[in-house]
């Protein structure tokens, strides 16, 4: 089944140009840093965002062109979005059940037993999803969206709040039974673990276009984006925009170790922002660097300190009552004479907006 | 004691806070949908309208209804032209006036309801198949319940406590447009506090009793 997909967006500063057209094979990933466009580019394709001059195709069903428009009800898509909506007047059960309308004479019922067991739904069942942590919410939509058995299935880091472990079961388990059902997927990550393991093809979104490729490596390897694997050490920070420069290109946000000037331009004073600052990217000196390019300085305590046998020492740094983890070499620590509660500065090199 | 006109007066009060909540209900629905949804620059005028009840005196409201519904009004004119009914002085006039009087009742509560629900609920029904018209009864109804409630109880109440409009486009015709108000104001222009007192009474008791009943239903759905 080909996907054949023409955007032309342009909303202030922010834009999209794609024209592409592959055959949908398994897991097509959908990579790029955020606010590229890829969940407007789902959207999209869900018909639950539109815009003029797009032309969107699936098999042979025209989805939009210039004098059509296919409502989302008459798609037969599947979509779950990072932050997934469950109805709270419903329990997981009917939730799920939801998904599966009567009319639709779509229930499978092996489908929806070997979904809920290996996504480990059996036991949320007849919560209510006000009682569902952000993990168990994905997981629970996720299953909802499979044994819908749409035409494809639209992945919006679903699994963003799923432990590692677990994300390494159920990842393959969503692959095999979705080829098993011919269900191909596009599927939005930040992880180039998950890339580069599970899909077969990539979209990378970048500097407003979106290009298909099969090389997933050479597409990854030319990419401007800070690669951040979802496994690598790091710190979540919840901030909140206090300010935008958009001469600069900058945000200043609030957060609870201070705050952190960032680039990005489209957000919005109070907008709820998510960062991660990956312990490889924060360097440590004594005193605080005054001619640098470094502009997010903190001072705290190191707090604990381990070394490793690769060479290199992470650092857990108290500041402000939250704790930063850093990672240096361990002959940095050595010269620098480091120990625990000594007082040093932290300088955060660069941050990857998450969401 | 109670007389026979009291309860009729009384049932007839009942009956049209009834009927106007229901036909308010049904109309109330789309336009509180539209107005939760719409961008419309002109939207602030439909508002306005709306909640032109709340502040304008019944008399003003009545008085432009008498004129309206009367046989010269422009609907007044039509419907009997139409082969209907008069409509003032009438039950069906009281209902079309107590419809627009207790309007921003049903509408503000229902309104609210409506955007206050989270955009994703749609969207998400969308995604699995539902159609705009079963988004409404699965999605839209149930997660706007509780506006529904506070929209049926305040038309309701609301509409029960008519008096001004009730007394310009209605009058005083036992059985047909002689509601309690109207009585109990009859009883006490004619200083007869007693029958006041009793029909006074009455109607106190019956509504809380109902709307005890009612917000103890409600607590136990919850």
């Amino acid at each position: 089944m080909n996907l054949s997909i023409k955007l032309n967006i342009k909303k202030g500063t922010f834009s999209l140009h794609a024209d592409l057209e592959f055959p949908l094979e398994n897991i097509t990933s959908c990579f790029g840093p955020s606010g590229s466009g890829k969940t407007t580019f789902l959207r999209h394709l869900a018909g639950l965002e539109v815009s003029d001059n797009a032309t969107i195709k699936l098999g042979d069903k025209i989805f939009q062109n210039s004098n059509f428009f296919i409502a989302t009800h008459k798609r037969d898509i599947g979509y779950v979005a990072q932050d997934p909506f469950l109805f709270n007047h419903l329990n997981v059960e009917q939730n799920i059940s939801f998904g599966i309308p009567k009319s639709s004479n779509k229930l499978e019922p092996e489908l929806v037993q070997l979904t809920k067991e290996n996504l480990g739904i059996s036991k949320l069942l007849p919560k209510k999803p006000s009682n569902l942590s952000g993990g168990e919410r994905q997981r629970v939509a996720l299953m909802r969206a499979i044994v819908s058995t749409p035409k494809i299935l639209l992945l919006d880091e679903p699994l963003s709040g799923v432990g590692a472990e677990q994300k390494q079961q159920i990842i393959p388990f969503v692959k095999n039974i979705c080829s098993s059902q011919k269900i191909p997927i596009l599927y939005v990550t930040h992880s180039i673990h998950e890339i580069l393991n599970y899909s077969d093809q990539i979209i990378s979104f970048q500097d407003g276009s979106a290009k298909f490729s099969r090389d997933i490596e050479k597409t990854l390897s030319g990419l401007k984006v800070p690669h951040f694997d979802s496994n690598a050490e790091g710190t979540f920070l919840n901030t909140s925009v206090v300010s935008v420069d958009s001469k600069f290109q900058m945000i200043k946000v609030k957060s609870a170790i201070g705050n952190l000037s960032i680039m990005g331009s489209d957000k919005k004073v109070g907008e709820k922002i998510r960062l991660r600052v990956l312990a490889d990217d924060i360097s440590i000196s004594l005193s605080k660097p005054s001619d640098t390019s470094i502009m997010n300085t903190f001072d705290g305590l190191i707090q604990s300190m381990v070394e490793d046998s690769s060479g290199m020492t992470t650092l857990n740094l108290n500041i402000k009552n939250d704790i930063i983890k850093a990672r240096i070499t361990t002959k940095s620590a050595n010269t620098l004479k480091l120990k625990i509660n000594d007082k040093v500065f932290a300088n955060i090199k660069t941050v990857a907006i998450i969401s | 004691m109670i007389s026979y006109d009291d309860w009729r007066a009384i049932s007839l009060t009942f009956e049209l806070a009834l009927l106007s909540t229901l036909i308010l209900i049904v109309i109330g629905t789309p336009i509180s949908w539209w107005l939760s949804q719409t961008k419309l620059r002109f939207k602030f005028l439909v508002e306005t309208l709306v909640a032109l009840p709340l502040v304008l005196p019944p008399t003003v409201l009545g008085f432009y209804l008498l004129i309206a519904l009367g046989p010269d009004g422009v609907v007044g004119k039509t419907v009997n032209a139409l082969g209907g009914p008069n409509l003032i002085f009438s039950f069906s006039g009281l209902v079309i006036g107590s419809v627009i009087y207790s309007m921003p009742f049903v509408v503000q509560p229902l309104h609210h309801a409506f955007s206050g629900i989270d955009k994703r609920a749609g969207e998400t029904a969308a995604i699995f198949g539902y159609s705009p018209l079963k988004r409404f009864f699965y999605v839209l109804l149930p997660l706007a319940k509780g506006g529904y409630f506070s929209a049926f109880i305040l038309g309701f109440a609301h509409t029960l406590g008519e008096f001004g409009i009730v007394l310009m486009i209605g009058g005083n015709i036992p059985g047909q447009t002689q509601v309690a108000s109207i009585s109990i104001y009859n009883y006490v222009e004619t200083l007869d506090y007693e029958s006041a007192h009793t029909l006074s009474a009455l109607l106190l008791a019956i509504s809380f009793t109902l709307l005890m009943l009612i917000y103890a239903i409600k607590n136990k759905l919850r």
